[in-house]
């Protein structure tokens, strides 16, 4: 199939991206319903079914989301495609120099819809807030972001299962016996590295990355990808054995990519209980200690990354980062050297904690 | 400049509470704001409608107001309103008289980049676990 012989929508405002919409989510059911790959995936509280007809992006999904597979029916019906197949539009192109995901929200945020656009692999994400439905249209089966495997159909997440009460958090989880603390900080401040190191030495886990987290009574986390990551010096120095067939995945990063099933034999739980939130600090020091920190630079830390990198309804994340990091202790953890250390560290602060 | 109105710049502007500091979000350029506490109420009196004499009427330093507030015009946090007028909440008129501190404002540009920036995944350099620095 030569693309150069397809004719595409340009687009180039807001409006225009609200009648591309509007033509793609009257194309969907028929193209949802000749999709032959599908699968069902229970996800916090929501059943969410995915249907395409690319093998291999179907098989990153079941590969990469949490979740055990689901006969409800579907609250959320996503659809993964190629344009100008199943009877979709062609996938449009973005005819000025520059796109912005944000400026294009902020005109869309009043609409039914949102949208995410990566120019440089003509990916687009579009999601219908009233109908639930949502559509990843691609150039070609590979016109996919680099970083799209570790966690596949995130925006689709965020935009459905965001809300006052839930909403997804750029962190980390590590646990004992269902009760533990969130993990978060930019990059390099040790998230991933403690989490992993955390799973390796008996401490449950529901994410390393990006996680699912609901406020009622009690502050919940649960698992949205079944990815964990780690640079090759890293797993080094946490003594995992790199000759294993899952250790020769490198992602875009450079880092090794593999699952939850790689390393331990427990999985992921459903839930883990939150009762605190961790910020990492790589200090080399003695020892591991926790400090008490205050809410506002627990927000500084874990608002900024989650709201950057999910597009739409950036102001939801912001406010549910804040009751958050109001509702929740915070502590930084000043990291010490030794893995062992540091969870034994971790698992008696959790411990006690609960009380 | 002391004897406007003001208000938002704009409705993509989102503000949270902790304690008695404000974080204050543009969400069109990307930054970040922390206030103080003097910072914070007279931000909710100017955000309000109330017209920054008023506020030095019940006891704010007029220059350090006016420094203030030249930040968050300065920052597209708040424009000129047209002519409205609203009257200084009796509570946060005391609380404005009782607060020695001098309003500050603090600026996190860094993530400015980030959220402007197209949403790549983990955008950070990342050192990854904790490394001993290499001794020379």
């Amino acid at each position: 199939m030569s693309n150069s012989r397809i004719k595409r929508d340009g687009l180039q405002s807001s409006n225009d991206l609200i009648k591309f919409a509007d033509r793609l989510f009257a194309t969907f059911d028929k193209a949802f319903a000749a999709a032959a790959f599908r699968t069902s995936k229970c996800i916090g509280q929501s059943t969410v079914e995915i249907r395409t007809s690319l093998e291999e992006q179907h098989n990153v999904i079941v590969k990469g989301l949490s979740g055990k597979e689901s006969q409800s029916v579907a609250d959320c019906k996503i659809l993964v495609a190629c344009g100008d197949s199943l009877g979709l539009p062609s996938t449009p192109q973005w005819l000025l120099q520059y796109y912005s995901d944000l400026l294009n929200e902020l005109e869309l945020s009043p609409t039914q819809y949102r949208v995410h656009h990566y120019p440089e692999r003509d990916f687009w994400q579009f999601y219908c807030l009233e109908s639930q439905r949502g559509v990843q249209l691609m150039l070609t089966p590979h016109s996919l972001p680099d970083w799209d495997s570790g966690s596949p159909l995130r925006n689709f997440l965020h935009w459905h299962l965001s809300g006052k009460t839930s909403g997804l958090v750029h962190a980390g989880v590590l646990g004992i016996e269902g009760r533990g603390a969130l993990f978060f900080g930019p990059g390099g401040s040790g998230k991933s590295g403690t989490v992993l190191a955390g799973i390796l030495h008996g401490l449950q886990s529901v994410g390393d990355d990006y996680v699912l987290v609901k406020m009622a009574d009690t502050v919940t986390a649960m698992p949205l990808f079944t990815t964990l990551k780690s640079d090759p010096a890293g797993l080094k120095r946490l003594g995992v054995d790199q000759s294993a067939d899952w250790a020769q995945t490198i992602n875009w990063q450079g880092k090794n990519q593999f699952s939850f099933a790689d390393i331990t034999d427990t999985g992921q739980p459903g839930q883990i209980k939150i009762d605190a939130l961790f910020l990492p600090h790589v200090a080399f020091a003695e020892k591991t200690s926790l400090e008490p920190l205050q809410g506002k630079q627990a927000f500084l830390a874990l608002a900024p990354t989650g709201i950057a990198q999910i597009p739409g309804n950036r102001e939801q994340n912001f406010a549910f980062c804040a009751e958050l990091s109001r509702r929740l202790p915070a502590y930084r953890v000043v990291l010490g050297t030794d893995p062992v250390e540091i969870t034994n560290t971790l698992k008696n602060f959790i411990s006690k904690m609960r009380g | 400049m002391l004897n406007h109105s003001y208000q938002l710049a704009h409705p993509d502007i989102v503000f949270e509470r902790f304690d008695e500091d404000l974080v204050v979000l543009n969400l069109r350029s990307g930054q970040y704001f922390g206030f103080n506490n003097a910072g914070t109420l007279i931000w909710n009196a100017l955000s309000s409608g109330v017209k920054a004499s008023t506020i030095i009427e019940a006891g704010v330093k007029a220059d350090s107001l006016e420094t203030f507030l030249s930040a968050l015009i300065a920052h597209e946090l708040l424009i000129e309103a047209a002519s409205v007028q609203t009257a200084l909440d009796g509570a946060l008129a005391t609380l404005l008289a009782q607060t020695l501190e001098i309003p500050s404002i603090e600026i996190y540009d860094d993530l400015a980049d980030l959220i402007m920036a197209d949403p790549i995944h983990d955008v950070d350099a990342d050192a990854g676990w904790p490394m001993l620095p290499v001794s020379k």
